[in-house]
């Protein structure tokens, strides 16, 4: 090679400081390694075909079975044509707070056939319900309580009173009922949702039966003016769950039972009247969403090794000898590949997302039960793109920790254990002591792909994300200070 | 605080202490403009430490260090300041030279266009899109200098540029630090080989064990090593050693046929071998290489000296 001819130094050569060429020369060098290319390309891929095998995976009964719940037990007689039904409800046990204890019109003893009912609960007051709707609200109080049921036609109008002499409606429903229906008392009360972790890291979850309990008394039946004779007869309307679908440990139903005495009326009785929530319980959202668990591993990775490759090759020298102000080389650093990061979790979080609903439905996550999530509503909207924020947090992060420990290697045993060991042990611990674990690690910030409220909720969306958020700011604020101090 | 008009970088009182070790002990001297500044030392002298300080890269325990009479640390757009080759071996070896170049480009604001022209400049034109990974180390070297030279900068500092190049880059390297010299630059080259320097560096300075040993001219370095030395060829060896031994003189043999004399003057070593009828065929006053001055410097600021080569044989 020649010896080559310098020009003379030039004042033409255009230079240009500031923030804005600090970004553009960590961009540049961001994306010119070839492992940028391959963890950006594996954080997507695999939030994406993980998310999809989770899919795989799941499965859902919800919409197999109907959409009401009508079992309680009912002391009846028969009453034909137009007629009322009126009776004071002594005193009501607190099983539940939606026991119910009232009075019923109902077509046939039959599970799911027409009636409409008025009720009092101890924790909602009096409540008129019919065709398996919800609930329209009575006064707020609860046993005792008089309450009076008329039917004219298929008109039934409810009422209720403090004193039997001062009557307030509470609402009139139309009920097709038969010329002859089924007047009487009913007592229903749910169960309670209760969740059992054993120490080898599993959980089962079910209702313990409650039993409710309600005395009545002043009972009058009556077509026009005069009383209905005639027997009263007593039956648990529907059934509860088999046997066989009741976990170890649980509470099991007991038939209702009914007791008269000089007209005052005891009855007990288990179950529930109204609709069925409107789906099951499963996140599907945030279900979808699996495989970000691995593809912010990735992004993670490639915050770290930003840092640590100019550590090790020394190219940091040059870094800070062209850019001497250091908080300017961190910042568009940050940005830098905070940007990547949340580009590839947009990509693989909205990718994730459409892709998985066809699985789900495939397995059972369907209408009405589970409705097809849209990206316009905010819930799921904050799940997919606080997916993305997620996962730039994440590699700004490893970023962060890149800069503080300078080696590859120990700064992936920093940052991978904080994410990968909750995610390892926590069934392992108490429950209480996995919901703190997963409230104080960096990972708290998936918690954004929330979209329901569940029983296994550690914190919540905001909560969540607010702790990443404090995560990557102190490890950022340590970095800062560290790189500013350290010889390099 | 300036001693000279055209002190491009300035360095005075300069210490740096990692932990109980003093690297730099109270370093001072000047780099000008339109020279090519020798900053030689053994291993482990604190040259690089020094550079580094200068760089704003260590920062400096006492002393300090300034570049076109500023701290390297406030300069805004650097790359059109001062260039600087720490480490030829500190590029990512994923990233193609063009690219390596670029973002240095980039992060001064410097035109793309200048990235080409450096890369031409340093010869690595054609392989402008190889990836710096499977570089040898002479293109390393290369594609480090142009970094330096991306901001046409008037102060350019060379950390061992010369190490791994072969006699061709040697020859090169030597020819463009004169001609940056030439063209009214300051270049700072350090080296720890001080043969690496002959014929390119005019002014040297000179450290061991983190303290400047000379800060001389080339030319005054080489008389003052050679200073009073005379070699003489005679047949009678023995004879000449004694005489000349007996009259005051320090006399080391340095071949069968060969006596090298100090303390006395080439005059008086011929007068002497006259008197005493003892013959000789060539009387020479010495000439030092800079390798000899060199080694005459620094033997004892030398760290670890089992490996030192000298070149005078003992009697």
């Amino acid at each position: 090679m020649t010896t080559p001819t310098m020009e003379r130094p030039t004042a033409a050569l255009p230079a240009r400081d500031g923030f804005g060429p600090a970004v553009r020369a960590e961009w540049t060098k961001l994306r010119s390694v070839r492992s940028t290319a391959i963890m950006v390309f594996l954080a997507m891929a695999l939030t994406v075909l993980l998310s999809m095998l989770a899919a795989y995976g799941s499965s859902t009964n919800a919409g197999s079975g109907p959409t009401y719940v009508d079992r309680f037990h009912f002391v009846h007689r028969p009453m034909s044509g137009d007629g009322s039904i009126t009776v004071r409800v002594a005193s009501q046990a607190n099983s539940h707070e939606s026991a119910r204890a009232g009075i019923m019109i109902k077509s046939s003893v039959e599970q799911g056939t027409p009636y409409a009912a008025i009720m009092v609960t101890p924790g909602h007051g009096a409540r008129m319900q019919s065709g398996f709707k919800p609930d329209v609200a009575g006064s707020p109080n609860g046993a005792p309580r008089w309450l009076r049921l008329t039917r004219t036609g298929s008109s039934v109008t409810g009422y209720e009173s403090a004193d039997g002499a001062t009557w307030t409606p509470v609402a009139t429903v139309q009920v097709a009922l038969p010329s002859t229906a089924q007047a009487g008392l009913f007592v229903a009360s749910p169960g309670k949702f209760r969740v059992v972790h054993y120490r080898n890291g599993s959980s089962t979850s079910g209702h313990d039966e409650t039993v409710g309990r309600a005395v009545f008394d002043d009972v009058d039946v009556r077509t026009a003016a005069a009383p209905v004779p005639g027997q009263w007869s007593d039956q648990d309307v529907g059934t509860g769950p088999p046997p066989e679908m009741i976990p170890p440990g649980f509470t099991r139903s007991v038939p209702g039972t009914a007791s008269e005495s000089n007209g005052v009326f005891t009855v007990t009785g288990s179950g529930d009247i109204g609709s069925l929530p409107p789906g099951g319980n499963d996140d599907v959202v945030m279900n979808g969403l699996a495989g970000v668990y691995f593809g912010l591993i990735a992004l993670m990775v490639l915050g770290v090794l930003f840092a640590t490759s100019e550590f090790r090759t020394g190219l940091v020298r040059t870094t800070l000898t062209v850019v001497p102000r250091r908080a300017h080389v961190l910042a568009g650093k940050a940005l830098v590949v905070g940007t990547v990061g949340l580009a590839a979790g947009l990509i693989g979080s909205v990718g994730a997302f459409f892709v998985v609903q066809p699985i789900q439905r495939s397995h059972g996550y369907v209408a009405p039960a589970y409705p097809p999530p849209s990206l316009t509503d905010p819930t799921v909207l904050r799940a997919v793109a606080g997916t993305a924020v997620v996962l730039a947090l994440l590699a700004v992060f490893g970023l962060a920790v890149g800069t503080i420990v300078r080696r590859t290697a120990g700064a992936l045993i920093v940052v991978l254990p904080l994410v990968l060991v909750p995610a390892l042990i926590s069934d392992a611990l108490a429950p209480s002591t996995s919901a703190w674990l997963r409230r104080l690690v960096p990972t708290a910030g998936l918690a954004i792909q929330q979209t329901r409220d569940r029983w296994d909720t550690a914190i919540g969306p905001w909560q969540g994300l607010g702790v990443l958020a404090a995560y990557t700011a102190g490890a950022l604020a340590m970095a800062f200070w560290l790189l500013r101090r350290r010889d390099a | 605080m300036n001693t000279g008009i055209d002190a491009a970088i300035e360095v005075r009182d300069l210490t740096k202490r990692y932990g109980s070790t003093l690297a730099v002990d109270g370093v001072s001297f000047a780099v000008r403009a339109g020279h090519v500044t020798g900053f030689v030392g053994p291993n482990g002298a604190g040259k690089t430490t020094t550079m580094r300080v200068i760089l704003g890269l260590h920062t400096a325990d006492a002393g300090s260090a300034l570049v076109t009479g500023r701290p390297y640390r406030t300069l805004r757009t650097p790359l059109r300041h001062v260039g600087a080759l720490l480490d030829a071996a500190a590029v990512h070896p994923g990233r193609r030279a063009r690219d390596h170049l670029l973002w240095m480009a980039h992060s001064n604001g410097l035109p793309t266009r200048r990235v080409d022209e450096v890369l031409e400049l340093v010869g690595l034109g054609s392989v402008a899109r190889r990836r710096a990974g499977g570089f040898s180390m002479g293109m390393r070297q290369r594609l480090g200098i142009a970094g330096a030279l991306l901001g046409d900068p008037p102060v350019l500092i060379f950390d061992e540029p010369v190490n791994g190049l072969d006699p061709e880059g040697i020859l090169w390297i030597r020819g463009l630090l004169k001609e940056l010299a030439a063209e009214g630059r300051a270049v700072l080259v350090s080296s720890h080989l001080m043969g690496e320097l002959e014929g390119s560096a005019d002014h040297l300075v000179v450290i061991g064990r983190g303290r400047v040993i000379a800060d001389t001219s080339v030319r005054e370095l080489l008389a003052a090593a050679s200073g009073g030395r005379v070699v003489v060829r005679t047949s009678a060896r023995p004879e000449a050693m004694t005489v000349l031994a007996n009259a005051g003189a320090t006399v080391a043999a340095t071949a069968p046929d060969m006596i090298t004399i100090e303390g006395m003057g080439g005059d008086q070593v011929a007068a002497l071998l006259a008197r005493h009828g003892l013959p000789f065929s060539e009387l020479a006053q010495h000439r030092a290489s800079l390798e000899e001055a060199y080694m005459d410097l620094t033997r004892d600021a030398v760290d670890y000296a089992g490996g030192v080569r000298t070149e005078t044989v003992e009697a």
